[in-house]
């Protein structure tokens, strides 16, 4: 087996289980986040053992809770579309982070090797095509339910998704126009270097408008406050409101991996995807050692830091409770410990990288900003949703149809004028 | 250097569709603004593409674009001529229709633009995917405007009926079209060489269903004394001209392609097989237009199988024989038909009235309006007269024209079924006449008085009359003008 | 690996057709034809057009079709109703014979033109080259596509109008 073949594998691997593994801290997140905004403190009961990780170990109560739930059919649907939906809306999202180039290409001895699952000169249309047939998911749901409310929930729904998709659609080809190709690995190898000296090359200062035509677009797309109408449970009737146990938990993970996926594409588009603002692979591969000694040394610090941290939380609970809780500063400190340990000893190691070796590790450090980024937009999300209200729905398509396409399309025309008369076509 | 993207002969040929589809346009937006001058601005794009049109029909030699999706001919030159005639004529009688109903909306004329633009698109390209294109511009705006009169239950059933039929002959042609690429492996009909000739043949016969369709000829006319009916009766005038017109000269496109037998397109429908088939088709079309025509009461589904026996008696020029296609009678009779159906219309415009949301055409009504109405009475007439082929009008000329050289080219059988047929169809023409100047009631009948109604019609007389027997007078052209003109544009064709 | 492909996707392309037509469920119809498109689609990406994939993929499937479900979603037929739809004995010896014939003919087609190889030459696909093609020689078709659109948007703007 050789490298070739194998990377592709481990890339598929990657793109599938990144956005499942994100999924927890997504939703534990939201619970936080929303918390912090409401100035409460937000899920901290359940834990094992006393560990409860600020309350990460509630995302297994809900799944526990979710599956031990009654399932509960409707009289008279037709299963085969009632189970399609739930599956469709959890799978779809998944796909699109297929699309996604998670690091820059290897290149060993002359072979490129792209780093992401799929490698399609055409990637920024996948992801729109995959984004449109999330729409199914909703309708098929909606219909096979057999209630005619949520019918119309679907209904409205797919209204909008569909009218949405052409705002989105027309919001990135400013994005395609200004890197001159489809492909994402394009794009986003595009968005290396700075502006004007002293802001990284990325789409979003290039293409502000588009930007913000693709986030308020992508925001409806993924069905999220401000236009979550197809959950508004308190005005209106959702699309799931026949679902329930793990089937709604389908749709409620359906719609999280949408969210991680649609940032992931948003760091994608315009914040740069993989890049290491002011770093570019060249750099960083030709000071592979370097950086992989900066990155052991800023692990060891945070980890002993994070260990102090722990100890003095330690000391806190032995004073103020002294119970099981104490366990959970014991054995994380003690593992941060470890790990910073670890680093020190891993540092003390380091010796000048092969080719290949820097070359993964450039891979690992773009992967880990691509990462950030996609939580950093996550977190934007989330933000979004615990501040602003709702749209009613004809504000909503009025939205989408008066303003952000005819936006949209004044984008192209501006971003085309401005390449032409900058020479740059 | 890559060639220029623009050259002056490409705007010199495509200038009559780029200024009808950009009135479409501007028109269309002026409906933003409430404008109730649709139909002004719609008549001056389409008099400036009239401007634009004149010149070509001097053209020496044709000019061909963009591998025969444009070709600007004398033969598309006159065609486009007639079409905007057509268009013009929609454009005079809509308004006071419209006014009346409170629906004078400047998309209407916007879509009539659209429509045109596509039917110039269509007698002037040898490109069969333009000509799909064209084929579904003419025919999308016209399904919407069947169904303009949306009060009316039979105006929305003709807008369906018409959409559904459209769209599955558009469908059918669409499919021929593809069988025809993939036997020859081009999609510029003048270019089509060898080829698999059952596929061929399979595609070329798909593709002339689409045309049959369209002109509403036996034993695809079901749709059209409905849609006539339903649809508003300035759209019916348009529709049944402009139409016929657009189809037919495309067809004479079709026929008389370059290339000859090597040619599979040409060659089958112009060879043998299709030889046993379209006398059928003409004589099927001509008879039952003809005879169902004979029992209907209401005056606008007796112009619509009046206009199917017209699309027979056209369908004869388009039947080889032991000659080619004879261009020249099917363009002189396009046009004579042109003037007295649209004519016809007219005046049922004038005389219709509205009941209960309906439109109530039945003859009876018309008793006594010969001398209530002289002029109405006189014009309708002279359409029906012409109609019917009787003489001093173009009607007579052009049956003449076209049956005469039918039995020139050894097709005399036909031309005495279709000279027992027109003799058939002067019963029902006449029987409007017959109400008109030998009946009377004491019922007030409500006329519309409105000018543009009275100069539509006018106009229709005169020239009917004018290009039926009047030589050229001074500078002005008469019949032997007209028949140049037909002789130079049928000349154009390979 | 491609021809392996190129008879999978056919089969379901294939399957997915007649089940489009033998549904009486309309909503299974247009499921059956999304599957269709899908395959289609792939079919396009195994001849390396990949920007017809992708086209394919993002009108047909993801835009028209889920307009075709959501106005059949609408209608929400009654089973009673739907029963009218089904496949019966005439309609399916027509169906199968315009199909027979369809087949012979494109067969007969084929065994002209030297044989029948699923694998085809890899070509230039690409978003470039299809711009590149739409922009020069069919240019013109392409602008008469962009009024027939318009004028079908101003058609259903002025049926759907709420008054006149």
């Amino acid at each position: 087996m050789s490298v070739e073949t194998v990377v592709p594998f481990v890339m598929v691997l990657i793109a599938a289980l990144l956005p499942l593994s994100l999924l927890p801290v997504m939703i534990w997140a939201e619970r936080k986040v929303s918390a912090f905004i409401q100035d409460r403190t937000g899920p901290n009961r359940a834990e094992i053992l006393g560990i409860r990780l600020g309350g990460v170990i509630h995302a297994i109560a809900d799944v526990v809770k979710l599956m031990s739930k009654e399932e509960m059919t409707p009289a008279r649907v037709n299963r085969f579309y009632f189970v399609l939906g739930p599956f469709l809306a959890l799978f779809v999202p998944l796909v699109s982070f297929a699309i996604i180039p998670l690091a820059d290409s290897l290149n060993l001895g002359g072979t490129v090797i792209p780093l992401r699952a799929v490698t399609l000169n055409v990637g920024i249309l996948f992801v729109l095509a995959v984004t449109s047939f999330h729409v199914y998911a909703v309708v098929f749901g909606a219909w096979a339910s057999n209630n005619s409310f949520t019918l119309l929930g679907g209904l409205r729904s797919a209204a909008q998704m569909i009218s949405y998709e052409l705002g989105l659609g027309l919001s990135v080809v400013g994005t395609v126009m200004v890197a001159q190709s489809l492909d994402l690995g394009r794009i986003v190898e595009h968005q290396g270097g700075t502006l004007l000296g002293f802001l990284p090359a990325w789409n979003l200062f290039l293409q502000p408008l588009g930007f913000l035509i693709f986030l308020v677009c992508i925001f409806a797309e993924t069905n999220r406050n401000p236009f979550d109408l197809t959950e508004g449970e308190s005005e209106i009737v959702g699309y799931h409101l026949e679902y329930s146990s793990m089937k709604f938990a389908m749709f409620f993970m359906g719609e999280y991996i949408a969210i991680i996926g649609a940032s992931a594409v948003t760091a994608t588009l315009f914040f740069g995807g993989y890049q290491v603002p002011y770093l570019d692979t060249d750099f960083l591969r030709a000071h592979s050692t370097g950086v992989l000694r900066v990155m052991l040394v800023s692990m060891g610090a945070i980890c002993f830091v994070l260990a102090l941290l722990y100890r003095r939380y330690h000391r806190r609970l032995t004073a103020l409770y002294h119970d099981r809780r104490r366990n959970e500063a014991r054995m994380l400190g003690g593992m941060m410990l470890l790990m910073g340990l670890a680093a020190v000893v891993a540092l003390l190691f380091v010796s000048p990288l092969p080719e290949a070796g820097g070359q993964v590790v450039v891979a690992a450090v773009q992967m880990t900003t691509l990462l950030v980024k996609i939580l950093v937009v996550s977190f934007f999300f989330i933000w979004i949703r615990w501040t602003l209200p709702r749209f009613r729905y004809d504000q909503l398509m009025g939205l989408g149809w008066k303003v952000l396409i005819p936006l949209a399309l004044l984008n192209i025309f501006l971003t085309g004028a401005l390449l032409v008369f900058s020479g740059r076509t | 250097m890559n060639p220029p993207l623009v050259t002056g002969d490409m705007l010199r040929a495509a200038i009559p569709f780029i200024l009808l589809a950009a009135g479409g346009t501007v028109v269309s937006l002026a409906g933003a603004w409430r404008s109730k001058r649709g139909a002004l601005f719609a008549a001056l794009f389409l008099v400036l593409a009239f401007w634009k049109l004149f010149p070509l029909l001097d053209l020496e030699k044709g000019i061909e674009l963009w591998d025969g999706a444009v070709v600007a001919d004398r033969m598309s030159a006159f065609l486009g001529g007639m079409l905007l005639l057509s268009g013009l004529f929609a454009l005079i009688v809509s308004p006071p229709v419209l006014r009346r109903e409170g629906r004078n909306r400047a998309e209407y004329y916007g879509l009539i633009l659209f429509s045109l633009s596509g039917m110039v698109l269509f007698v002037s390209t040898t490109n069969l995917l333009v000509l799909f294109l064209a084929l579904e511009l003419m025919s999308i705006p016209l399904y919407v405007l069947s169904g303009y009169n949306r009060g009316d239950d039979r105006s929305g059933e003709a807008a369906l009926k018409y959409f559904l039929l459209g769209s599955f002959s558009s469908a059918i042609l669409l499919y021929g079209a593809a069988l025809l690429f993939g036997a020859t492996g081009t999609i510029n009909m003048a270019a089509m060489t060898g080829g698999d000739p059952l596929l061929a043949t399979a595609g070329a016969f798909l593709v002339l269903t689409g045309f049959l369709f369209k002109m509403a000829a036996v034993p695809f006319h079901m749709w059209a004394p409905d849609v006539y009916d339903g649809a508003p009766t300035p759209i019916t005038s348009f529709m049944a001209t402009s139409v016929k017109i657009a189809t037919f000269g495309a067809l004479l496109r079709i026929f008389s392609l370059a290339g000859g037998a090597a040619n599979p397109f040409a060659h089958i429908l112009t060879g043998e097989n299709a030889a046993k088939i379209l006398p059928w088709l003409a004589v099927m079309t001509m008879t039952l237009g003809n005879v169902c025509a004979l029992t209907q009461t209401n005056i606008k589904r007796m112009l619509a199988y009046s206009s199917i026996a017209h699309a027979g008696y056209l369908l004869l020029g388009l039947i080889p024989g032991s000659g080619a296609v004879d261009a020249k009678g099917i363009l002189y009779y396009l046009f004579a038909y042109l003037l007295m159906t649209t004519g016809a219309f007219t005046v049922v415009i004038a005389l219709s009235t509205r009941d209960k949301g309906r439109e109530v055409t039945g003859v009876e009504r018309y008793a006594g309006i010969g001398f209530r109405r002289p002029f109405l009475g006189i014009a309708m007439a002279v359409f029906l007269f012409s109609l019917a082929g009787i003489p001093p009008t173009a009607g007579f000329f052009g049956k003449y024209l076209l049956f005469s050289g039918a039995v020139h080219r050894g097709l005399t059988p036909l031309v005495v079924v279709a000279v027992l047929n027109s003799a058939l169809s002067v019963y029902y023409y006449l029987r409007p006449v017959v109400v008109f100047y030998m009946r009377d009631t004491d019922t007030p009948v409500r006329v519309d008085d409105a000018l543009s109604l009275r100069v539509a019609s006018l106009a229709a007389v005169v020239l009917l009359i004018w290009f039926g027997c009047l030589p050229n007078i001074g500078s002005l052209p008469g019949v032997p003008a007209l028949l140049h003109w037909v002789g130079s544009a049928a000349a154009a064709l390979p | 690996m491609e021809s392996v492909l190129f008879w999978i996707l056919s089969v379901v392309a294939v399957a997915s057709a007649v089940l489009t037509v033998s549904r009486s469920n309309p909503l299974a119809s247009a499921l059956s034809l999304t599957v269709c498109l899908v395959a289609v689609a792939g079919l396009f990406a195994t001849l390396s057009a990949h920007f017809l994939f992708i086209i394919q993929l993002l009108v047909y499937a993801g835009a028209v079709m889920v307009l075709v479900i959501y106005v059949i979603m609408l209608l929400n037929l009654k089973e009673r109703e739907m029963k009218a739809l089904g496949l019966s004995g005439p309609r399916v010896f027509v169906s199968s014979l315009v199909a027979v014939f369809v087949v012979a003919l494109l067969a007969r087609a084929q065994s002209g033109s030297g044989g029948f190889d699923p694998v085809s030459p890899v070509l230039d696909g690409s978003a470039r080259r299809v711009a590149e093609i739409i922009f020069t020689s069919y240019v013109y078709p392409f602008e008469v596509v962009s009024i027939l659109l318009l004028a079908a948007v101003v058609g259903v703007v002025v049926l759907g109008m709420k008054k006149f």
